[in-house]
């Protein structure tokens, strides 16, 4: 008890999260009886971090980094005028569009909304679009990040989990998919209600060229899934070509990276990914205490207690990721809830790949929640507007997206099923 | 004093800056070449897995002692900030040596860690490096983190 006490205290007083974790490890070790741990921690706290599948980690990372840097978003956007552009509120079909095609490539929401509203925001607001409906759409946009593969948030639930990250990248296909649709469906909506502006469909002679030069970093996305699908490539293994081909468009094709930008390049990758692997080193030794402390079996039985319906105990969970998505960023939800709760999904008999993507999807849905939501505040900024406008702007997303949940939660099938047939599960 | 300090305390930064390029470099290099020796020429690096994750936790150790020392890891920092200036600083100065505890007692765990005999002794198990060398990496990044955090410490009473 004094453990988690002090854990939210120190929390919530703006203590860096992994190093609460760590203090948390230490005061639990402290207070109990089981001061013998202490011999363990190191090994607990290097072991979680030499793991082979984190290794995609930073090779996805210099994918967006080198992608990003060598014009990626502008090319994507010209694509994806020129197949959405033309409609009612063309520009937010292009939006988010590039989004998803963004997010095949670089796998953080966080990362993809910086960029994009950046990019997105000032031309749809030249274009006569609302500010708050402009950053509202960027960051629903980016939510699909985590979701479209290659994803951040699978790859450490797979590593969390025990759980293939092959499979749990063509999980989230889907329900990527059906995301997208939500959100088209939401801007479709939109456009009708407020008279968003008509686009022109480009001529053929422009269209073409933009096409070739936008969809050409699409051969990344193309060699990660379809190697991972037929079994030809592990994830990592992916990650490395998708750096082979980012590079090569980077320096040779593009030619808007400078060799002399590669330091400052992986000097960032490597903080990214810091950033991440130290949360799981932390929380892997704070989790490890929890179970020592008897938490994950106690859970278990107030859950088997409250319901014994699998489904309700995923409602369940999508409650509690979104009330700690309010409050704590989404990466460290991901941590530290995943191991505490996976003993009662394994009790309940829920397939451990559909609850990556349940949970990974909870995660994302924090990103738009005030009052932490960085997903939120990014666009803010960049759209200069209140934190009230843009929440206004975004509910109607935030309604879809629960929506997509709910029938992820009610059919396991549309995450189940393309690893199956794949034969990934 | 401090101004000798906060010199060394760049100084060190500037280090495993180096040192994180580096190792970030070496390892994207040795997954690209394992792919394509291995899809390429059926040729695989029988050492690159082991050495990669290696890399990886180092870059992880080196990261966290910079992001520590750049105050650029994740808090939850919104209840904070809506308090009054001196309240955050006295909170800052509080955690500051809360923080300072931490690691320090993980560095000197993990230095009692490598210098276990049973650890001493162990090899890896593809390239038969003593294991001791690659975890000593542990207690020396704390200890480096330890020092980042006594300058910041210094530097925020300073200026209380």
């Amino acid at each position: 008890m004094l453990t988690l006490i002090v854990f939210f205290a120190l929390l919530f007083l703006g203590f860096p999260v992994a190093l609460t974790l760590m203090a948390g490890t230490l005061v639990f070790i402290f207070t109990s009886d089981l001061q013998v741990l202490l011999n363990t921690v190191p090994i607990q706290f290097y072991g979680s971090v030499e793991k082979n599948g984190l290794l995609a980690i930073p090779l996805f990372m210099l994918v967006g980094e080198v992608m990003n840097r060598g014009g990626l978003t502008q090319r994507l956007m010209s694509a994806a005028n020129v197949l959405v552009g033309g409609f009612r509120g063309g520009l937010a079909y292009v939006n988010l569009l590039t989004n998803a095609m963004a997010a095949s490539i670089m796998g953080s929401a966080v990362a993809q909304i910086s960029v994009m509203s950046k990019v997105m925001i000032p031309q749809m607001e030249k274009r006569g679009y609302n500010k708050g409906l402009s950053a509202a759409i960027t960051t629903s946009g980016g939510l699909l990040g985590p979701i479209i593969p290659p994803s951040m948030l699978m790859i450490i639930y797979g590593v969390i989990a025990y759980q293939p990250i092959s499979a749990l990248f063509v999980a989230g296909i889907l329900p990527g998919i059906l995301m997208f649709i939500a959100f088209a469906s939401v801007i479709f909506i939109v456009g009708i209600k407020h008279d968003l502006p008509k686009e022109q469909w480009q001529p053929f002679s422009q269209a073409v060229p933009k096409l070739i030069s936008g969809l050409a970093p699409g051969l990344i996305p193309l060699v990660v899934i379809a190697g991972i699908i037929s079994g030809v490539m592990t994830p990592t293994e992916s990650g490395a070509v998708a750096s082979i081909i980012a590079f090569f468009l980077g320096i040779c094709i593009y030619r808007n990276i400078r060799l002399s930008e590669i330091p400052d390049i992986l000097g960032s990758v490597a903080l990214n990914t810091a950033v991440i692997t130290s949360l799981i080193a932390a929380a892997s030794s704070f989790g490890w205490v929890l179970t020592f402390a008897g938490l994950p079996d106690r859970l278990v039985e107030i859950i088997s207690s409250m319901t014994g319906s699998p489904l309700v105990f995923l409602f369940l969970i999508n409650v509690l990721m979104l009330i700690l998505g309010m409050f704590l960023e989404t990466i460290s939800v991901l941590i530290i809830i995943v191991p505490i709760l996976l003993p009662a999904v394994e009790a309940m008999g829920i397939d451990l790949i559909h609850f990556g993507v349940v949970v990974c999807m909870g995660t994302v849905v924090g990103l738009i929640t005030p009052p932490v939501g960085p997903g939120l505040y990014i666009a803010m900024i960049q759209a200069d507007i209140p934190m009230r406008e843009i929440f206004y702007w975004i509910l109607p997303f935030l309604v879809a997206l629960l929506t997509t949940m709910v029938l992820i939660n009610c059919f396991p099938l549309i995450s189940t099923w393309l690893p199956g047939i794949t034969g990934l599960i | 004093m401090i101004g000798l300090l906060i010199k060394g305390d760049n100084y060190l930064a500037a280090i495993e800056k180096v040192l994180l390029t580096l190792i970030t470099g070496s390892l994207v290099l040795i997954l690209m070449a394992q792919v394509v020796l291995r899809y390429g020429f059926s040729r695989p690096l029988f050492w690159a897995e082991e050495i990669s994750v290696q890399l990886l936790v180092f870059m992880t150790l080196f990261g966290l002692s910079i992001l520590l020392k750049e105050q650029r890891m994740i808090a939850i920092d919104f209840i904070v900030a809506s308090f009054s200036e001196k309240y955050r600083k006295g909170i800052s100065i509080a955690l500051q040596v809360i923080g300072l505890i931490v690691i320090l007692f993980f560095a000197y765990e993990a230095t009692l860690w490598i210098l276990r005999p049973e650890v001493r002794i162990e090899l890896s198990p593809t390239t038969q490096i003593p294991v001791w060398i690659n975890y000593a990496v542990f207690p020396v990044s704390f200890y480096g983190m330890s020092f980042h955090l006594i300058v910041g410490f210094l530097k925020t009473v300073k200026s209380f």
